[in-house]
């Protein structure tokens, strides 16, 4: 077990919490990078292996940071090599749909998907990052800007303009409480 | 839309920590985790440098060695301008075509001659 007297260094317990805490929101982040729930379960899982490998260099403080980071990286590697597989004919099919809802449901609620999916998918991978990060991971700015590396006005800037893209590309953007 | 719809949650599957706790057991159990990789990844060093050492000869020197090759280089080269064409004294032998890639700022062409 990891030493955690200095606050550097993650027990099985700790890492355990931060998964119970975590989990959702990565796996959220994640799925909008490889569109797959499966994979995006396996990424999130691996995630916080990798996390485990490196526990005794993990500040508990900054862990949700690296976390993130890790899946993320990881995420963007795994759409890489599938875009390889596609080009070559071979990647494997989406998501089976829905069961339990009745045909027309299931189109309607497939083409919205497939129009969000779009939408994202044109954003700038510098924009994708910062709006994914901010809708889902519960992550401050300057927490997200540690994520990527760059500065806390930055992520607010782009995660505006990812907005305004998003907003041109599905025909306006409701606030969910109007 | 509505952003919620846009930013949809969704809920991972069921027993994400029990798998969990399987992978690092697992982990734990790996030998590999214990430094078996260091005599691996030395023998597979040595089959390697064994194997170039017994005469292989470097992919650029084999280009080289071939008569009418103006360049050789091995690198990243910059995007052409124009669709690749052939020589004229080629076309009879050899035809070439665009291969369609995801990636923009990758070409590749597809070459086929008669010998």
């Amino acid at each position: 077990m990891a030493d955690n007297r200095d606050g550097v260094g993650l027990d099985q317990a700790q890492l355990e919490r931060l998964y119970v805490k975590l989990e959702g929101p990565i796996y959220n982040v994640v799925y909008r990078w490889v569109w797959s729930r499966e994979e995006a379960h396996d990424i999130t899982q691996e995630a916080f292996v990798q996390v485990w490998n490196v526990r005794e260099r993990v500040n508990v403080e900054t862990a949700p940071a690296f976390l993130y980071k890790t899946a993320l990286n990881m995420a963007s590697n795994r759409r890489r090599s599938r875009r390889l597989w596609g080009w070559l004919g071979l990647e494997s099919a989406g998501d089976p749909a829905d069961a339990g809802r009745s045909a027309e449901q299931a189109l309607d609620s497939a083409r919205a998907a497939e129009r969000v999916r779009a939408a994202v998918d044109a954003l700038p991978e510098s924009l994708r990052r910062v709006i994914v990060l901010s809708e889902y991971s519960e992550l401050s700015y300057t927490e997200i800007g540690a994520v990527l590396g760059v500065p806390a006005g930055t992520v607010g800037s782009r995660r505006n303009a990812a907005l305004k893209q998003l907003a041109a590309a599905l025909g306006g953007l409701e606030d969910s409480s109007s | 839309m509505k952003r919620s719809d846009i930013f949809e949650k969704l809920d991972p599957p069921p027993g994400g920590l029990a798998k969990l706790r399987v992978r690092l057991e697992a982990r734990a159990r790996s030998p590999w985790r214990h430094g078996l990789w260091v005599p691996v990844v030395a023998t597979v060093a040595i089959l390697v440098f064994v194997r170039r050492g017994g005469g292989t000869r470097d992919v650029l020197s084999a280009a080289r060695s071939f008569d009418g090759a103006s360049e050789v280089g091995l690198g990243l080269a910059p995007l052409p301008d124009a669709p690749l064409t052939l020589a004229d004294e080629s076309q009879k032998t050899a035809a070439i075509t665009r291969v369609p890639t995801s990636d923009p700022r990758v070409a590749m062409y597809l070459m086929g001659t008669l010998r």
